[in-house]
């Protein structure tokens, strides 16, 4: 994507499940896996809006193992529905 | 934005991340993206902040482009949070923006419409500010006892210091109380009580060191997800470590603890005194611990219930408060009752289940961290119960150590900064002080440069929250001004509040109601007059969070259209109501405010909002370095002998305002050393101060070398007090015909009564209505399935709701829970209006009803 949304965050998961969910997570809509300290694993979200952006981390609770979703940095200076016209 | 920018961000988002999962601030710091680069000729500006939500208090970085917020991340060198933000972090800049920010002043010209968002018309400052102090003005003339604010945990600490002092010294009246009242009073009440200082001896870095989590009614998960993330982080990181839940329902935090303790009935009371009864007779208390630190006490019992406007003056609600001295045999003989079998028939917990937690307070070995919050503090006998919880965590010895100690979780963001270090409350001063204490008048006078004795004249408290909304309603209010919070949705009992009830109450709509906004609520359709506010960074304030640390959070945006930062609202509010009032010689305004205000400029003296809240933290300072006002340090140290102790106002030390910008945050006290403040995370408990130990304290009025290496020196004689409180009954029992027992509170997605994340509608989406949660064995007995509409009837009034058995909660039989975020369920019309008669904090969590299926 070369425009949108951008949003780091650290997923927290139940050890046993940390590679699991680290191949599943980049099969969600905008998710990059970057790295993984010990049970956390370190995403970005791409997405055209804040709310998408939202919706799809929210979505990762669901994930089975992921016991926390933590918002670290969020870029939305290309959200068109904030900012029409933009900055 | 241009690729390169995109490739910038994006690689600044992830170091952020990477940093942030590996944990080390100092790794972190190195990691702020560095982005103030010109874009387009334009600067990207960096500004500090604190998050909006809830009381966790959890730092954050605002960076703005042309004046709009562009991006926020959690701020690394905050140690409250450490980078991390829970997913409501999406949002904190959304808020600014709904479409219906409240932006012009609005006058109520029908009042035959209050209720309603109709019968307004837009108007000019000049003209709403005449207006409010006109009436404002006419009501104090009149009769100052029909006059009130009620403010907030959520406003800024400095706007309530003005307010307070507004209210206190301008008006001389105590009509003046925070919704603080609805959450933390019952915390409040009992640290007083306890240790004779409201504070909370540790700190978040606590959840590091614990081996045992017990949540006593907290549901930590949903409504302070930072530290409870924290709290699984250490779980995670050491698989012995355990988390109990104690609990009247199954929750989120439930569901994630290694066991769920479900009690009932004020059950809780017998639990923590049947730990204490076995503690004394296994003889697996703290031996050491008891005898240097502790003093023993018995109090007022047989309360009874606060059911009706005279309690607070009869013979029995006078008396709540007294407590005599006892021996601690008579206190373990008081206990006696309190056997497994006792506690197990009260509370409907297994004995087995008591006796495991009773077992984990017998051990030494292990480090127990208590959290407790609105199921302890709303409660009809909420102060006992934090009463107990102390007693259980002090006579175990598991008490002020890192990751060993009894922790209140604050509920807002400026809980303990503004409404109880202020003390916005109608019995306080600033920094712990209260109004019934002549040397605490003294020493307020001094700070304000008032008369000796001016204050005289506020020597008894005033009306507390529910006084005065019952006040309101009878009719005996005049005036009301309101900021920071939504009483027409979050008080108790709002069918009488609100003039619905059967005796019908006119009050509401008779008395003159301001109210400083952002957004329309509940409470505008109430106001006569509405003020637009500047909200959150749109103007200069700083937040207390529940750890004793103080933020600021910079102005980073301006407020859109005609809405104004809520001091600049006072100060011309104030100027008008005090025009030509005398404080001895003195224009009163100018003796108050004049520091900061230049009244007929209608503006501030100071060139920005930093430098007004920098002079006026200033003189805020003062109460707690009486070195800086030598006629306070004379006072403080009692030099004259008139009074016969000494304040130890140092005790809660705060540092001058930049140093809270340039540390990201501080503990109190903080303490300077060789030039450099540092803050305090343990209190009470003596250590080198630069690793966070109360050292400076200790040795300045404490005393070294005691068991635990814990010195309590704010209490009396240094021994804080167990006072012995027992079981009473909730204030209604379910019965025939309303069989069930009701509790509210708050979710995830949304931040108390809504107004704020119900504007964001990717959050009003996740949780867009608020559900009956109930037992599905109760639904079946009852015919009700899930989404069937369904009448809740109690005592008080009556809602329609939605029923559902896979709400968020999960209730045991007989038990319900439905959240008060939605206006238009308006759940707390069946709410009782009973409230703990200590701590003048009402019971939200046990109004008992009946719940009938509406046809069709």
């Amino acid at each position: 994507m070369d425009h949108g949304v951008i949003s780091s965050l650290v997923v927290e998961t139940a050890p046993e499940y940390t590679q699991a969910v680290a191949s599943e997570l980049p099969q969600k809509p905008g998710v990059e896996v970057h790295g993984i300290e010990g049970y956390k694993i370190v995403i970005t979200i791409e997405s055209e809006t804040v709310d998408e952006s939202h919706d799809i981390a929210n979505g990762l609770m669901d994930i089975t193992g992921v016991i926390g979703v933590n918002l670290v940095y969020l870029n939305f200076e290309d959200d068109k529905t904030i900012y029409p016209d933009g900055v | 934005m241009s690729i390169s920018r995109r490739n910038f961000v994006k690689s600044a988002a992830i170091a952020m991340a990477t940093a942030a999962a590996a944990g080390s601030v100092a790794s972190m710091t190195g990691c702020a993206p560095k982005v103030n680069e010109p874009i387009n000729g334009d600067s990207v500006k960096k500004t500090l902040a604190v998050c909006r939500f809830c009381g966790c208090g959890c730092g954050v970085i605002v960076e703005t482009l042309r004046g709009k917020v562009v991006s926020v991340y959690g701020d690394p060198e905050n140690d409250s949070n450490r980078g991390l933000n829970c997913v409501k972090g999406y949002y904190l800049s959304k808020i600014l923006y709904a479409e219906d920010r409240l932006t012009k002043p609005l006058i109520r010209e029908d009042n035959s419409l209050k209720g309603t968002d109709e019968g307004f018309r837009e108007a000019t400052w000049t003209e709403a500010l005449d207006l409010v102090a006109s009436k404002l003005r006419e009501t104090w003339k009149a009769d100052k006892s029909r006059l009130a604010y009620w403010g907030s945990g959520q406003q800024p600490i400095l706007e309530g210091y003005a307010t307070s002092k507004f209210w206190k010294a301008g008006l001389r009246s105590n009509n003046i109380d925070p919704n603080a009242r609805l959450c933390m009073a019952s915390a409040v009440v009992g640290f007083m009580n306890v240790f004779q200082t409201d504070e909370p001896a540790g700190c978040y870095a606590d959840i590091d060191h614990a081996d045992v989590f017990i949540t006593w009614g907290a549901n930590m998960a949903e409504a302070h997800p930072m530290l409870y993330s924290r709290v699984m982080t250490r779980k995670i990181s050491n698989p012995k470590v355990k988390h109990y839940d104690v609990s009247t329902l199954g929750t989120r935090t439930g569901a994630t603890a290694d066991k769920v303790i479900l009690f009932g009935n004020n059950g809780d009371l017998a639990i923590t005194n049947c730990i204490a009864n076995y503690l004394i007779k296994n003889k697996t208390y703290d031996k050491r611990f008891v005898e240097a630190h502790l003093q023993f006490k018995k109090g007022t019992e047989n309360i009874g219930n606060a059911d009706n406007d005279g309690y607070d003056k009869s013979e029995i609600g006078q008396k709540v408060d007294a407590t005599e001295s006892i021996t601690f045999e008579e206190y373990a003989k008081r206990l006696e009752p309190y056997t497994w079998e006792y506690a197990s028939k009260i509370s409907g917990t297994p004995v087995e289940d008591i006796k495991e937690l009773y077992e984990l307070f017998a051990n030494p070995d292990i480090k127990i961290l208590s959290f407790w919050t609105m199921g302890v503090n709303q409660h009809n006998r909420g102060t006992w119960m934090n009463h107990n919880l102390h007693n259980i965590h002090l006579l175990s010895g598991h008490y002020c150590k890192p990751g060993d100690t009894g922790f209140s979780l604050t509920g807002q963001p400026s809980a303990c900064g503004t409404a109880r270090e202020v003390g916005t409350f109608c019995h306080r001063l600033p920094a712990d002080l209260v109004v019934a204490n002549p040397q605490h008048r003294r020493y307020t006078e001094a700070v304000w440069n008032l008369p000796e004795n001016y204050l005289e004249d506020i020597a008894t408290p005033g009306f507390h929250t529910t006084k005065m909304f019952r006040e309101l309603s009878n009719g005996n209010i005049d005036f009301l001004w309101s900021a920071n919070n939504n009483w027409a949705q979050s008080m108790s009992n709002l069918t009488r509040f609100l003039g619905r009830g059967a005796e019908d109450k006119r009050g509401i709509f008779d008395a003159f109601i301001v109210v400083s906004e952002v957004y329309p609520t509940i409470s505008t359709k109430y106001a006569n007059v509405v003020l637009p506010s500047a909200m959150w960074i749109e103007r200069e304030g700083a937040f207390g969070n529940g750890e004793r640390r103080t933020a600021v959070f910079e102005k980073a945006v301006d407020p859109p259209g005609d809405a104004m930062w809520d001091m600049w609202q006072l100060m011309e509010v104030a100027k008008r109501v005090l025009q030509d009032e005398k404080i001895g010689q003195e224009d009163a305004f100018d003796l108050l405010f004049g520091q900061w205000y230049d009244k007929d400029a209608a503006d501030f003296k100071q060139e920005s909002q930093r430098e007004v809240c920098k002079s006026m933290w200033e003189e805020y300072r003062t109460f707690s370095n009486p070195d800086l006002n030598p006629r306070a340090a004379a006072i403080n140290s009692d030099k004259d002998e008139k009074f016969g102790a000494k304040l130890k106002m140092e005790a809660k030390q705060l540092a001058p305002y930049e140093e809270y910008i340039y540390q990201h945050g501080m503990t109190w006290p903080v303490r300077e050393i060789d030039g450099k403040w540092y803050p305090t995370k343990w209190r009470f408990a003596y250590g080198d101060q630069k690793e966070g130990y109360d050292q400076i304290g200790i040795e300045k009025y404490g005393d070294k070398g005691l068991a635990g290496d814990a010195s309590f020196y704010k209490s009396a004689d240094h021994k804080p007090s167990v006072v012995f409180r027992p079981w009473e009954p909730p204030a209604e029992v379910p019965d025939d015909e309303y069989p069930f027992v009701f509790c509210t509170g708050r979710l995830l997605e949304h931040w108390h009564t809504g107004t704020m994340t119900r504007r964001v509608p990717a959050l009003d989406n996740a949780l867009p209505e608020a559900l009956l949660d109930m037992n599905p064995l109760d639904m079946e007995a009852l015919g009700i399935k899930d989404g069937d509409r369904v009448k809740l009837v109690s005592r008080w009034g009556e809602v329609e709701i939605t029923a559902s058995s896979a709400g968020r909660t999960q209730p045991p039989q007989k038990y319900l829970f439905a959240p008060f975020f939605a206006e238009e369920t308006l759940i707390n019309l069946v709410q009782q209006e009973m409230y703990c008669p200590l701590s003048k904090e009402p019971d939200y969590k046990k109004t008992c009803v009946r719940v009938e299926k509406l046809q069709g």
